[in-house]
């Protein structure tokens, strides 16, 4: 579903330009989740705003369900393919939309009959009651935003959500409903997920597969069976996996 | 306590404004003005604007009630007679009532200001926007003309254009609409900057969002509360800079009431007559502090960071 070889991002221009992924392949299979997991700086972020096409500055090749994306331009059908969940509830949705009209703003640029019921049957995917729909989001907590988020990339049906940390600005209670939102989802619209993370926890319970980010380049790729059963071979992967037990 | 039963019309209009369980878009725009609205009239002194401000526009709406004599009118039988009954502000020097004339004037006051503000807002906001939105070249050459437009005090700049396009109201506005959209622009620019990398602007833009629906629904509702508040802080500068053009001549051409070119024509007349220069002058000063003090008033209220 998502096919990613030798990519290469770039931040900048002349003697400024910095080289943040080097030469990162990987594949996504259908219905699969993938986790990328790294600290800060790690370019992980870099990777998943390239492949959203939000950074236009990289060299490579990305193929989405088969057909591969130019850097520069998009189609109408790459952007039906892909869509993106944020980090930050609070500055995902724009202060002055109501949750309906935000939600309803990708059917309205392609164009898609009824909006109006497409939105309450949104709502009633992501668990929120259809009064909603006239709330601000100042009006709403957190979860709920990230619900609405949610709710907003599922509007066009793509088949590929980019999901960059959702859950790491909410509250640990909250985190688990969000992500089982996102189970729920995953197996019911039969989705695809590219999910980047710094969380193991989240990583665990959430991927499939893991690929291991460290300045700028994947250092180990590995299934959860093995993280969890420690099976790692890379030292880094290692401290990473030990850090998230101690804390966790 | 036992007549909490039957709430009233308008405890039902205040429930309506205030619930949480808000279940149409009318309610939720309803209940966003309201509250601008309560916030607004917590402050004295936006209120005393706001009410100057509502005087004015009665004041010009009913000119013809108001006003006690035809403000056109000569009598020379009658000049430069002193603050009485039957001449509430006296007279000036051809006869007319300076009370009339000073009611008719804010129509052409109000009529300057609100024409300003229309040409102006739409194209400070457009020229800032898609200079912020674009970027490169474009914000390049549109922020240079802007800032040329700046560097003239725009009093000696709608001179300059109302002296080359001719005396008159119609080329007064476009004189001073010129000279006023460069700040508008800046500030919308500089808005837009802040949110132009924004992950709703940016969510937008992955659904295929196109510029001008950027512009216009993410980047035009942030940008707004602060350009009403320029516009409304600018029209004090807009009622003074024609006060300032009809006190030269190059506004409102004679007979017409203007309370720039009323205080320039009762200059002659200043030690024997204060009450020709006087009264438009305190007309001019009051509407325009007016202004500022709603303008103060309504960037509390409208401040983003409010919710």
């Amino acid at each position: 579903m998502i096919d990613v070889e030798n990519l290469n991002v770039f931040y900048g221009r002349g003697a400024q330009r910095f080289h943040a992924v080097r030469g990162v392949s990987f594949r996504v299979a259908r219905g699969e989740t993938y986790g990328l997991v790294g600290e800060s700086g790690s370019g992980k972020s870099s990777v998943l705003n390239a492949i959203a096409g939000r950074h236009t500055d990289w060299t490579g090749s990305v193929r989405l369900d088969g057909t591969s994306v130019d850097p520069m331009r998009r189609t109408t059908v790459d952007r039906r393919k892909i869509q993106i969940v944020f980090q930050d509830p609070y500055g995902a949705i724009h202060p002055r939309h109501t949750v309906g009209s935000t939600i309803a703003e990708p059917l309205e640029i392609h164009g898609l009959p009824d909006p109006g019921a497409t939105v309450e049957r949104l709502l009633a995917q992501v668990c929120l009651p259809p009064r909603f729909r006239w709330r601000y989001p100042h009006q709403i907590s957190g979860g709920q935003r990230q619900r609405v988020s949610i709710a907003r990339a599922l509007a066009l049906d793509s088949p590929i959500l980019l999901l960059d940390e959702p859950t790491s600005a909410l509250d640990v209670s909250v985190q688990a409903e969000v992500l089982n939102l996102l189970q729920d989802l995953r197996s019911e619209r039969g989705l695809t997920y590219l999910m980047v993370t710094h969380d193991m926890g989240v990583v665990g319970h959430m991927c499939d597969r893991i690929g291991v980010m460290r300045d700028g380049q994947i250092i180990e790729e590995l299934t959860r069976e093995a993280l969890i059963a420690g099976r790692v071979a890379h030292p880094y992967t290692k401290e990473l996996r030990e850090t998230a037990l101690l804390v966790g | 306590m036992t007549d909490m039963a039957v709430p009233s019309r308008r405890h039902r209009l205040h429930a309506w404004l205030v619930d949480e369980e808000v279940t149409s878009g009318r309610q939720a725009r309803a209940q966003q003005w309201y509250r601008g609205f309560r916030s607004l009239t917590s402050s004295p002194v936006a209120v005393l604007g706001l009410l100057i401000v509502a005087a004015l526009i009665l004041a010009a709406l009913f000119a013809p009630w108001l006003a006690t004599h035809d403000p056109y009118r000569q009598d020379l039988t009658l000049t430069l007679l002193r603050p009485s009954a039957e001449h509430w502000m006296g007279t000036d020097e051809l006869g007319r009532d300076v009370w009339s004339r000073l009611v008719y004037g804010a129509r052409t006051t109000l009529y300057i200001t609100i024409l300003v503000t229309v040409i102006v807002g739409p194209i400070g906001f457009l020229i800032g926007a898609v200079a912020g939105y674009a970027g490169g070249w474009v914000d390049v050459i549109l922020m240079r003309v802007t800032d040329i437009l700046l560097a003239f005090p725009s009093l000696v700049l709608a001179l300059a254009f109302s002296a080359s396009l001719g005396p008159g109201i119609g080329n007064a506005v476009l004189a001073i609409a010129l000279t006023i959209w460069p700040p508008v622009a800046r500030l919308a620019r500089a808005e837009t900057l802040t949110v132009r990398n924004s992950d709703y602007v940016a969510a937008a833009r992955l659904q295929g969002a196109s510029m001008g629906r950027i512009i216009r629904r993410h980047i035009l509702p942030i940008c707004l509360p602060s350009i009403i508040v320029r516009l409304t802080l600018n029209m004090a500068s807009v009622i003074l800079t024609a006060a300032g053009l009809g006190f030269l001549g190059l506004g409102a051409q004679p007979p017409i009431a203007e309370w720039g070119a009323m205080a320039a024509s009762g200059r002659e007349y200043l030690i024997d007559a204060w009450w020709l220069t006087t009264f438009p002058g305190l007309a001019i000063l009051t509407v325009s502090m007016a202004f500022n003090l709603l303008g103060d008033g309504l960037r509390d209220v409208l401040d983003p960071r409010n919710g």
